[in-house]
């Protein structure tokens, strides 16, 4: 009896895990699709309104879904009360609190505080090449993932599984 | 009456203190502050140009590359690329009114200027309201009960702008008042800032900023029928083309044109056809001979003096200076 309960809580700790790992990934996705759709607003608010940056991001905060709709009014509110010197500082320490709440990778986190470099200080032209380049980058990453999770996505479940049961026929 | 705290949120904290904490100025008679990278800064007051000193380490700060990046990033809202036109043209208004210029390398694109890149130099215009100041020259402005057209006259420097800013308060009100249209080519005299005069105007004024005076005028006169049309520093030649549309439309005109006395008007061409005309009924003369905003003279349109220079500066009757 104790042994059966030992396998099932094996098998359903590694199937987790593995669920876990593809879990992560795919909402790691849906985050980073939620900021492509917030840098597409930006740009197009860029390229066709003279609006400052606060502005714009209050008004994206409100179309934006998640922890990215957050952290897009975070950064409008303290732009408007200029509680840094520059766009980047604004945008990094937003950023900083706010990425452990989200599903984002360290190299994600790394092409953003990239992108806040470039914040504020260039011209209308500029900005939206900065910003086009950025949305290249989200778009070759979301690709990444996809590709992975097409191919890998039932693979974590049933390596998580496979894993478990080996575990058990080891332990048995 | 001037409002300094929301220049101070819109400068870098460190530079504000220094300014504010200074030792050598009353921020009470704040004219200008000018930031010149590796330069000292410079404060106006009382006509003269004081080095800012500061309270802590009682030195000149010296102006860095850091500080200038900083000031333009919070002055611009950190949105440098949403105030293209206005650093083309060499300014921009802020909350509170007051006025930025900006000085740098040009970069031209087909002759024209197309941006300042990098800006080194920045003139702080602190935007002041001199309430009260228009309280001796309106009853001139008026003949049996209804305003007249009236040019308010001086040389740079002597208050125009002010006192056109307070007679459009004056004049502005729902009951027994004017509506009045202004155009606010430079932002000089309603100071728009996120679509809100950051003067007061009265609580009957459109205000389009932005715009050429001559469009921004007929375009007033199309969409907001205005009784009066308030417009500073007339000076080319479709500005007057409009103006005398406007005269001839049934709305009254109120303008400033630089100058120093009648007979200069009459030698500038379109000015001198409305002169010649009679078509202007008051002209408003003002120097700087005893402060800023001396009334010299109000003539009437055949330039009969109607009010001649007694008293003393309106800037100083109104407890400025």
């Amino acid at each position: 009896m104790v042994q059966s309960i030992g396998i099932c809580v094996i098998l359903a700790v590694t199937t987790l895990t593995g669920a876990y790992f593809c879990l992560r990934e795919k909402y790691r996705l849906q985050d980073l699709r939620e900021l492509e759709r917030a840098m597409v607003m930006l740009e197009s608010q860029i390229r066709f309104l003279s609006v400052p940056l606060s502005e714009v991001l209050e008004n994206i905060s409100y179309q934006t879904k998640g922890q990215v709709g957050l952290l897009m009014e975070e950064t409008a509110k303290a732009m408007a009360e200029r509680t840094g010197e520059t766009a980047e500082e604004i945008w990094e320490a937003v950023w900083m609190r706010h990425i452990s709440h989200t599903y984002l990778s360290g190299e994600d986190y790394e092409s953003i505080l990239r992108f806040g470099k470039t914040l504020g200080y260039l011209d209308q032209e500029q900005q939206k090449n900065s910003t086009e380049l950025f949305l290249t980058e989200l778009r070759q990453k979301c690709g990444q993932i996809e590709r992975r999770l097409e191919k890998n996505g039932r693979l974590y479940y049933s390596m998580g599984f496979l894993g478990g049961l080996m575990l058990v026929i080891v332990l048995l | 009456m001037v409002d300094l705290e929301s220049l101070w949120k819109s400068l870098p904290p460190s530079l504000g203190n220094i300014i504010r904490k200074n030792r050598n100025c009353s921020l009470e008679k704040l004219e200008e502050i000018r930031l010149r990278l590796g330069q000292p800064i410079l404060l106006k007051a009382g006509g003269k140009w004081i080095p800012c000193v500061s309270d802590y380490d009682k030195k000149r700060h010296i102006l860095s590359n850091c500080d200038m990046k900083a000031c333009i990033s919070l002055l611009s809202a950190y949105s440098l690329y949403a105030f293209a036109e206005e650093i083309r043209q060499g300014f921009l208004t802020i909350e509170g009114g007051h006025r930025i210029g900006f000085c740098g390398k040009a970069v031209m694109e087909e002759g024209k200027i197309k941006t300042l890149h990098p800006i080194s130099s920045l003139n702080i215009r602190i935007a002041r309201e001199v309430k009260g100041c228009a309280d001796l020259i309106l009853p001139y402005l008026f003949t049996n009960g209804h305003f007249c057209h009236t040019i308010i006259l001086s040389p740079p420097g002597c208050g125009k702008t002010t006192l056109l800013r307070e007679l459009i308060r004056k004049l502005s009100r729902a009951e027994d008042g004017y509506a009045v249209g202004v155009v606010d080519e430079r932002g000089e005299i309603a100071g728009m800032c996120g679509g809100i005069a950051q003067m007061d105007l009265g609580e009957c004024t459109d205000v389009i900023s932005g715009c050429p005076k001559a469009e921004g005028m007929l375009l007033l006169l199309r969409s907001m029928s205005p009784q009066i049309i308030a417009v500073d520093e007339l000076g080319r030649e479709s500005d007057f083309l409009a103006a005398s549309d406007l005269i001839h439309a049934g709305v009254k005109l109120l303008c400033t044109v630089h100058g120093s006395s009648l007979e200069e008007l009459e030698k500038r061409a379109f000015l001198g056809g409305l002169m010649a005309h009679q078509v202007v009924e008051r002209f408003v003369i003002l120097s700087a001979s005893q402060g800023v905003g001396t009334v010299e003279a109000i003539l009437d349109g055949t330039g009969q003096a109607i009010y001649e220079k007694g008293g003393a500066s309106w800037y100083k009757a109104s407890g400025f200076a």
